[in-house]
């Protein structure tokens, strides 16, 4: 049964067989009935190795894993509105823009990626209201409380400098929004560097969060495989943003160093993943 | 034990009803849905039930015997017996006072519209 193979390995190993055996008896409930039961049973199996869910998880280990998604899937979201601009932004500007239609294409990507990590941003934040005020409660407060005042402040910086940006941004043509204006391009940068303020006391929360208590493997499995599909989400804006500067003469010079930054912050992402998602091979 | 006694107290509760069913006898998947569509009238998915079963023998509230041909039976442990009775404790009292009160405003309204 093709469906099973969506079942974590080590649970396909004991109760694969069974289940088979049960999907294969016809009793007659209807086979679109029947694949969606089992479908979603493999979700749920999922969600229990990478952490999320589960009886046995404590606050603080719900917490954690929660917290670590939503501060990933956040940094995902800031660089996926920082992708999709400059793509339409470089779009509009470039001369030979006629030549590199593929810079479209690299907007969608990026507002694409822009929608899931947002999914992620609500899910996350339905996980993480319950739990997080409990372990906060349970002491967690004092081991976070500074860089989680320079995330809050960073945040909010970054909603009120971005409102400003897209209200300034209007009364801009395309060219002095990329380089022509400097006042303009120094709140752009303060814009990012306040993002990225947030974000690192983000993951310093999170890193607290998990050195605070022993057993953080569940937690750290479930913040590596946010941070892999956050970093992958991040390479395929980097990729699909880099594409059409590859192929169009004379790129903008800002742009190329967004496309750094872009691919800097996904190889970080990807890096950080890799030792909890071994832990989760190992385990499963 | 608590916070599992109070999830699997909800009578369509399929770890409930899968301990219910076992506390007839040793069963495989097959027989536990069959037997559980007939005393409770639930039909469970097989991606319900095996994720329950899992969850249960994780718990070390059920245990698998050596498999019957291409089936593995499941049976109850004493865990599991402690934990079914507690449950069912908890839903005799919750049925109990839900049919008292049930009565008695039954006697209201009746006495209301008289």
């Amino acid at each position: 049964m093709l469906l099973l193979a969506l079942y974590p390995p080590a649970w396909r190993r004991r109760y694969g067989t069974e289940l088979a055996n049960l999907v294969a008896r016809d009793d007659g409930s209807p086979p679109w009935r029947v694949a969606a039961d089992v479908a979603a049973g493999a979700a749920r199996e999922w969600l229990r190795v990478a952490g999320l869910v589960g009886d046995r998880l404590t606050a603080r280990d719900r917490a954690i894993g929660s917290l670590a998604q939503g501060v990933w899937t956040w940094g995902a979201f800031a660089v996926g509105v920082s992708a999709l601009q400059k793509g339409q932004e470089h779009w509009q500007i470039d001369p030979a823009r006629t030549a590199v239609p593929a810079i479209n294409d690299a907007s969608i990507t990026a507002g694409s990626a822009l929608v899931l990590a947002f999914i992620g941003i609500g899910v996350a934040g339905a996980l993480i209201t319950p739990s997080l005020l409990a372990a906060l409660r349970a002491g967690g407060w004092r081991r976070i409380r500074r860089p989680a005042i320079v995330a809050a402040i960073g945040s909010a910086a970054v909603v009120a400098i971005g409102a400003g940006i897209v209200v300034w941004a209007h009364e801009l043509d395309a060219p002095a929004r990329n380089g022509g204006n400097p006042a303009y391009s120094t709140v752009v940068t303060v814009w990012v560097l306040a993002g990225l303020a947030a974000g690192g006391a983000g993951c310093v929360c999170v890193a607290r969060l998990v050195g605070a208590a022993v057993p953080g493997r569940r937690a750290v499995i479930g913040a590596s495989w946010a941070a892999a599909i956050a970093g992958v989400a991040m390479l395929t804006m980097t990729v699909g943003d880099a594409v059409p500067y590859l192929l169009a003469p004379n790129p903008p010079p800002n742009g190329v160093v967004a496309l750094v930054v872009m691919a800097a912050a996904s190889m970080l992402a990807v890096l950080g993943a890799v030792p909890g998602l071994a832990a989760a091979r190992r385990s499963i | 034990m608590v916070r599992y006694r109070a999830a699997s107290s909800r009578a369509n509760d399929p770890a409930l009803l899968i301990l219910t069913s076992l506390a007839g006898g040793p069963k495989h998947g097959h027989a536990l849905l069959g037997d559980i569509a007939s005393f409770a009238g639930v039909r469970l998915g097989p991606g319900t039930l095996y994720g329950a079963i899992a969850r249960l023998e994780e718990r070390g509230l059920i245990e698998a015997l050596a498999p019957d041909g291409r089936a593995r039976p499941y049976r109850l442990t004493d865990a599991g017996r402690r934990t079914l009775v507690e449950s069912l404790a908890e839903l005799e009292r919750i049925v109990a006072t839900g049919t008292a009160r049930i009565a008695t405003a039954g006697w209201r309204a009746a006495g209301a519209g008289a």
